[in-house]
């Protein structure tokens, strides 16, 4: 690429970091001139990513630019490029909301140096191409939340939960450094392209009898599931609501899917480490699971957008446990995109709520109070709903990805993937056969053709991506095939959860005429309220966390006196 | 061997480390960030011209310098003092230059990691009688807040915090990676803990100060002098430059 390309990788991460210092020393007195000087930069870096997706796209595939910003070196591949822009979107966007919403507090520039900072660190994560730049950028994300989490430091719990933050991301912290020792330590280089260069040649090189490759990719998983709160290490998320909303947006949007990322970027690692993706496999499935369970079970519309976070990561840390690391980038970004919406919106969406509440009449009260006739409520012969439910998704997601990837159905990761695309889509057409409707044909057809829009784009898009980030394909084939497992047991898997899930289904539909909740007094019943309990409690894994943390604290007291504090 | 031994006392391990902090905490304040320097460093320099310990002394020296390290970092966690908190965070610091040291670190680099660990606790104690003239004590978190009152001071306090805990970009970040490359692997378990401890150590101690109920400014104190923190800042950036200078050099 040319030499500009390198400039603008230099650039990159120096706009806001330059911005840091000048909009604070700009705006003294003036901030909404800050505020200004830190948009612009931002606009700016974002213009100088869009630049270098430009280039990359018009560059031969392999062909991938490195620089040097004194003892760091930067890297453009596309997964760097790609993430660049995503970046520099949403801290655009993050920043030109923050202009009015935050206009009111008190430390309003201090707000906009720490937002250029973050954006700047994130940035330069993205195109790092050394293990100390991207240890320095990962430890520094971590400090700088804190302060964004803490912005509001009059109320305490602001800090109590930021300190939560700042500990998982320090407990993740320490196992990339782990990683990164071992790998330099095995492999003789710090720097990314020729470490793992050096992999492909010989990935069984051992340290103290011990192989390397493998321990690194566990412990680079492990940095990843702290960063993308997997279950166990997911407590400090749905808690973090406390900071401002432009910091939940940017955190929910490009910080938290960082476990994505370092999956993606050491791609070479875990090719050679299958027993790491099948771990990745459980603990995303574990934390897709109680994310989506917790969130369903929660009364506080905050923490339920954290445990909506919490189940995407999982499906994100799962996707990569599959082999499709090229689908967790797509899926990061699109989360990315949502989530950011969800919550830059939802203060106009409480604004407008508190007007109009958006709940559809119940027909009893619009037909008692309000005097108009009850709506003749059509359904779908039964028997077609449940051919329609179960037939419709199998075929729209088998077809679409058969017409893109011929051998699509032979990697295991593509099977379960479009296992959960079925789940997903036969839950929709059954959402929507119980919805009561005056024109079910109708509501039926439009949901279909919706369907089928969705799952074509997204193939087509996603298996674009998929060419795009990971240009070769037998490094493509070689992650699928880590992934895999023994073919008898990954057959039993996938019919155990089939039946498992249609079990799940009749429960639901059933679950009027069942009494789930049993008759009080009875011992299902018991059992049934202490489940309730359990999720209504998160697992109490927050309360046994807190309660270690007072022994520790209260241990160390005692210490302390016995020792007189010298 | 003699030179071993005066290390022993001037870069202390458990228990003398006890004896060290015991005879800084009676020294005045004003002398006990020069002691706190220039102790270690005079330790540092004998360890690097005395000859390796005999074999069988290495397991030892090594279990204790692990223990000490794990014991001063973990006391950390429930001190809000920050004279205490500053000496008893040192204290954990040195055992890791003696495990460096241990496993071949030597001569300039063996003096910048003491340097890097040893500066943020002296100058947290610079801080701290700054703080005991302004609030009559350096002891935080007991009524609220202190940054609308003291805006430079907590600024200046909050950034050595950071040093102290060794994150990137100060020095204690470079001269951590520079132990961990030196020492085994189930070494550098122990020191990670070390690491992850002084985070949560020093994460608590700042947030005592950061958040809560503001602090009203005592009658006739004033905040940090720009001058005063301007300096801080020069010395901040200049720690920052030379250390990434000095990582390039050596990754070179």
């Amino acid at each position: 690429m040319d030499q500009w390309v390198s400039w603008c990788l230099v650039v990159l991460p120096l706009l806001p970091a330059l911005s840091a210092i000048v909009a604070p020393l700009a705006g003294a007195g003036r901030r909404a001139r800050a505020a200004r000087i830190s948009v612009t930069m931002t606009a700016i870096t974002c213009a100088v990513a869009l630049a270098m997706l430009v280039a990359v796209l018009g560059a031969p595939e392999s062909d991938v630019t490195l620089a040097q910003l004194g003892p760091a070196a930067l890297l453009l591949d596309h997964l760097a490029v790609a993430m660049a822009v995503l970046v520099a979107a949403i801290s655009l966007v993050v920043h030109v909301y923050s202009v009015r919403y935050m206009a009111d507090e008190p430390g309003y520039v201090r707000f906009f140096a720490m937002l250029d900072l973050m954006t700047a660190v994130i940035l330069l994560m993205v195109i790092a191409a050394d293990l100390v730049t991207l240890l320095v950028a990962w430890f520094l994300i971590g400090v700088l939340l804190f302060f964004l989490l803490g912005f509001d430091t009059s109320r305490k719990a602001s800090g109590r939960y930021a300190l939560w933050t700042f500990l998982t991301y320090r407990v993740g912290d320490l196992p990339l450094v782990g990683a990164a020792l071992l790998l330099w330590h095995g492999y003789g280089t710090a720097q990314l392209p020729e470490l793992f260069m050096r992999i492909s040649a010989d990935p069984s090189v051992q340290l103290g009898g011990i192989a390397v490759v493998p321990l690194a990719a566990l412990l680079l998983a492990l940095a990843a599931f702290a960063r993308s709160a997997q279950f166990l290490l997911h407590t400090w998320l749905p808690y973090t609501m406390d900071g401002p909303t432009p910091v939940s947006a940017l955190m929910h949007a490009g910080i938290v899917n960082a476990g994505g990322f370092l999956f993606n970027r050491f791609a070479p690692v875990f090719v050679h480490a299958p027993n790491v993706l099948h771990l990745a496999f459980v603990v995303g499935l574990v934390t897709a699971l109680i994310g989506s369970a917790l969130m369903l079970t929660q009364n506080d519309v905050k923490k339920s957008l954290g445990y909506s976070t919490m189940g995407q990561m999982g499906f994100m840390i799962m996707e990569c446990g599959l082999g499709a690391f090229s689908l967790a980038v797509y899926h990061l970004i699109a989360h990315g995109l949502f989530k950011a919406t969800l919550f830059l919106g939802s203060g106009n969406v409480i604004s407008e709520s508190r007007q109009e509440d958006g709940v559809p009449p119940d027909d009893i009260y619009s037909f008692v109070v309000e005097r108009r006739p009850l709506r003749e409520v059509k359904k779908v012969p039964w028997l077609l709903a449940a051919l329609v439910t179960v037939l419709v998704p199998a075929l729209v997601l088998g077809l679409s990805h058969g017409v893109v990837a011929e051998d699509f159905f032979h990697k295991q990761g593509s099977v379960v993937l479009l296992f959960f695309g079925w789940v997903t889509g036969a839950q929709l057409f059954f959402s929507i056969h119980k919805l009561p409707s005056e024109n079910a044909w109708g509501l039926l057809t439009m949901i279909l053709l919706s369907f089928f829009i969705v799952v074509v784009g997204y193939t087509l898009i996603a298996h674009a991506f998929e060419a795009f980030l990971y240009p070769d394909p037998m490094l493509r084939d070689a992650i699928y095939a880590a992934a895999g497992i023994n073919d008898l047991a990954f057959g039993i898997l996938v019919v155990f959860f089939t039946a498992l899930l249609v079990g799940a289904w009749l429960v639901t539909f059933y679950a009027q005429s069942l009494e789930i909740g049993g008759k009080p007094g009875t011992r299902w019943n018991a059992v049934y309220l202490n489940l309730y309990a359990l999720f209504s409690r998160e697992f109490y894994v927050s309360i046994i966390y807190t309660q270690l943390s007072r022994g520790l604290l209260a241990a160390t007291k005692r210490v302390n006196i016995w020792l007189r504090w010298v | 061997m003699i030179a071993l031994l005066l290390a022993l006392i001037l870069l202390p391990l458990f228990p003398l480390s006890m004896l060290f902090n015991a005879g800084l905490q009676a020294l005045p304040v004003w002398l006990r960030a020069p002691v706190l320097v220039a102790f270690p460093i005079a330790g540092v320099l004998l360890l690097d011209r005395a000859a390796a310990p005999p074999a069988q002394y290495i397991a030892p020296l090594q279990l204790l310098a692990a223990f000490t390290a794990l014991l001063y970092a973990w006391r950390l966690l429930a001190v809000q003092e920050l004279f205490i908190w500053a000496r008893l965070q040192a204290t954990s610091a040195w055992p890791l230059v003696w495990l460096a040291w241990l496993h071949g670190l030597h001569g300039k680099a063996l003096v910048f990691v003491a340097l890097a660990v040893t500066i943020p606790a002296a100058l947290l104690m610079v801080l701290g009688s700054s703080l005991s003239q302004r609030l009559g004590g350096a002891y935080l978190g007991l009524r609220g807040r202190i940054g609308p009152a003291f805006p430079r001071l907590t600024c200046a306090l909050v950034l050595t915090l950071l040093a102290a805990l060794a994150a990137p970009p100060f020095p204690g970040f470079f001269a951590m990676f520079a132990v961990l490359q030196q020492i085994p692997a189930s070494l550098a378990a122990v020191v990670l803990a070390v690491w992850l401890l002084w985070s949560w150590a020093a994460a608590i101690l700042w947030q005592h100060g950061l958040f809560g109920k503001e602090w009203p400014r005592p009658a006739g104190t004033v905040d940090l002098s720009l001058s005063a923190g301007l300096l801080l800042m020069l010395v901040a950036v200049a720690a920052v430059l030379g250390s990434i200078g000095g990582w390039s050099w050596w990754m070179h």
